[in-house]
């Protein structure tokens, strides 16, 4: 058994999700393959990959939303897959999530202050509860929202109030974990800058950790502490400088917006490398699977990384 | 230079519950032929009722005043059977969601061949050809096999590409895309620049509308930049991304993340709480007393934008 060290917020062992389509067919599609992954106290992780690469389910298999076909998750350095539904109930408080469409994420017919509140109704185990009102006004300071706002309906803010709304609500119970599933993918481009302002300032005061899914390999140079390259169910790069230096020829595809047609109806390759059959670099030695190999304080899955 | 459509004293606007809320007002622009016009601005900023106003798609309950000019016919007043012969084959209309703008009933080859039945004319079958052509033009493939699918098993890049597909199946001299990458991943997003930038060089006149400035700097020549229903700059593409002149412009470029993330204080006033006078004045740096009263957009060179700073400049130079 592999054990995390001790600053870990939550780590991911050999992570795999499988999902079977058709009864008779049984046709089986990665979604994740294999992944290992390792979040700590206070730091950003930002994952960085294209639609279907997995991000999204990686994030939502490490909050057990998604439990997986294989391998292990540990939280604090206790392994939460084996646990039962009640028993998670108390991990859930620590570990949440801020979602892409915030819109979806409201029930249109409750007020946002009941939306926001929610939480404190789910975990009433909590003790020490200063009153309903103190609460919502200090979480809608933190998160910069006019306190007027608390009695409208989701539908009467902005696509970026509603994202305010939204962490208010992920930040309620003071989790140490927080998925952010693309949160500004939606907004402009103003209202993106001033999200992850606030994001940032939360972290700052709370030391939680992130991890940070986004498309926007820009974005991702700003936010990440530590960056993680998603390619087709696997982690292919990952290190702290990793976009501004590349080594993976995934990766500097992405950071070069190279793009290759071919590669947008090549299907999964049975065995090997999946970046094999657009990589200029690729020979025999790809059709195997090479592992994830420490190179200049990043990790990198790749066979030629010496020319 | 020629302008395929000229629009002067745009005003639009809604009754809601006894009020009249505008979104767009007093919208001047000319449209050249052959260029690509991108429309940046946030939600609610009126981009999209421009957009849906060029074509007359705009519901009955909107109050519309002002004209807009499609090679000197006069669009707003035109009989209904005129708008249809315009919309969809001379000016093609790509929505903003690509997820809802097709029956998801239908197979995908019959949406394609659908306007050029209706407006070229073309049998189903001759129609259901070039729809095959189209897909593949636009890189779904093999066409063949994707027309006879149901809109439900395409991607999100692949739905965007057969809506141009669809858009550009009737040759139109203009077309006006409405956010055509929101949401999408960045290679899926390299793929459509890519199709815009071959129609820019086919010759047709693009309106772009987003609030995705990559799209501009990869495509603009021109850029429009609308604020809570107003046009408040006109700039060439090198001068907006280099040396934006209204300083609702300077936040936008400062609050990229390769500028610094710089985010504009405050946020955009709803419809129904605007400014007399400059509406941008209680979240700009530069805000001093002249600018609560009225500012007309003004002309500079070839670019027009509406702030009092350059109106003291033009006087004193």
């Amino acid at each position: 058994m592999i054990v995390s060290d001790a600053s870990s917020i939550i780590a991911g062992t050999r992570l795999v999700k499988t999902y079977h389509s058709g009864i008779l067919s049984g046709e089986k599609t990665f979604a994740i393959r294999g992944v290992d992954i390792e979040i700590h106290e206070g730091e950003t992780y930002a994952l960085v990959g294209e639609s279907g690469s997995g991000k999204t389910t990686l994030g939502r298999v490490l909050l057990m939303l998604i439990p997986p076909t294989d391998g292990m998750i540990t939280c604090n350095g206790e392994d939460i897959i084996h646990k039962t539904d009640s028993e998670l109930v108390s991990f859930r408080r620590k570990m949440q999530i801020i979602p892409q469409h915030p819109e979806d994420a409201f029930n249109p017919r409750w007020k946002v202050s009941r939306s926001i509140l929610e939480p404190y109704r789910i975990h009433n185990g909590l003790s020490a509860l200063p009153s309903k009102k103190e609460n919502l006004l200090k979480l809608l300071e933190q998160t910069g929202l006019d306190p007027d706002y608390a009695n409208r309906y989701p539908h009467q803010l902005s696509g970026g109030e509603l994202q305010r709304a939204a962490i208010a609500r992920t930040i309620a119970l003071e989790p140490s974990f927080i998925v952010c599933d693309e949160p500004t993918s939606m907004l402009d481009v103003s209202v993106q800058a001033s999200i992850i302002h606030l994001l940032k300032d939360i972290q700052k005061k709370t030391r939680v950790a992130f991890l940070f899914i986004t498309h926007d390999i820009r974005l991702a140079r700003i936010v990440g502490d530590r960056i993680g390259v998603m390619y087709k169910g696997l982690i292919v790069e990952e290190g702290p400088d990793i976009l501004n230096n590349p080594r993976h020829p995934y990766t500097c595809s992405l950071t070069e917006n190279f793009i290759s047609k071919k590669k947008i109806i090549e299907d999964y390759q049975n065995s090997g490398c999946q970046w094999q059959s657009v990589c200029p670099k690729a020979d025999e030695i790809c059709c195997t699977m090479p592992s994830l190999s420490s190179y200049n304080g990043a990790k990198i899955r790749c066979h030629h990384l010496n020319n | 230079m020629e302008q395929v459509i000229d629009i002067s004293n745009l005003t639009v606007s809604f009754q809601d519950n006894g009020n009249l809320l505008t979104a767009i007002e007093d919208i001047q622009l000319g449209i050249r032929t052959g260029e690509t016009l991108v429309v940046i601005g946030e939600s609610g900023s009126g981009k999209s009722v421009l957009g849906l106003s060029i074509l007359r798609l705009l519901p009955d309950t909107a109050l519309i005043s002002g004209s807009i000019l499609f090679k000197g016919k006069k669009l707003l007043t035109m009989s209904e059977s005129e708008i249809e012969s315009i919309r969809g084959s001379m000016i093609a209309w790509i929505p903003q969601n690509p997820k809802t703008g097709f029956n998801p009933s239908m197979k995908m080859w019959k949406q394609i061949a659908e306007p050029s039945v209706i407006h070229s004319g073309l049998s189903w079958s001759e129609a259901r050809k070039q729809a095959i052509q189209q897909l593949g033009l636009y890189n779904i493939d093999p066409a063949a096999l994707w027309a006879d699918k149901y809109p439900v098993t395409y991607s999100g890049g692949m739905l965007q590409r057969a809506m141009v597909a669809m858009g550009t199946s009737t040759n139109p001299e203009v077309i006006i895309a409405d956010e055509p990458t929101k949401g999408i991943d960045i290679i899926n997003k390299i793929a459509i620049f890519e199709m815009f930038a071959d129609l820019k060089r086919k010759g047709i006149t693009l309106v772009l509308i987003t609030h995705d400035l990559d799209l501009a700097a990869e495509l603009a020549d021109r850029i429009v930049v609308m604020y809570c229903g107003q046009i408040i700059e006109v700039s060439g593409k090198n001068q907006f991304f280099h040396n934006p002149r209204h300083p609702y412009s300077r936040g936008l470029i400062n609050s990229l993340p390769q500028n610094g993330l710089n985010p504009i204080p405050g946020s955009a006033p709803p419809m129904q709480m605007r400014l007399t006078g400059c509406r941008f004045r209680e979240r700009c740096f530069e805000q001093r007393e002249q600018c609560t009263s009225n500012i007309p957009l003004i002309s500079l060179v070839d670019d027009r934008v509406r702030c009092i700073q350059y109106n003291s400049r033009n006087q004193a130079g």
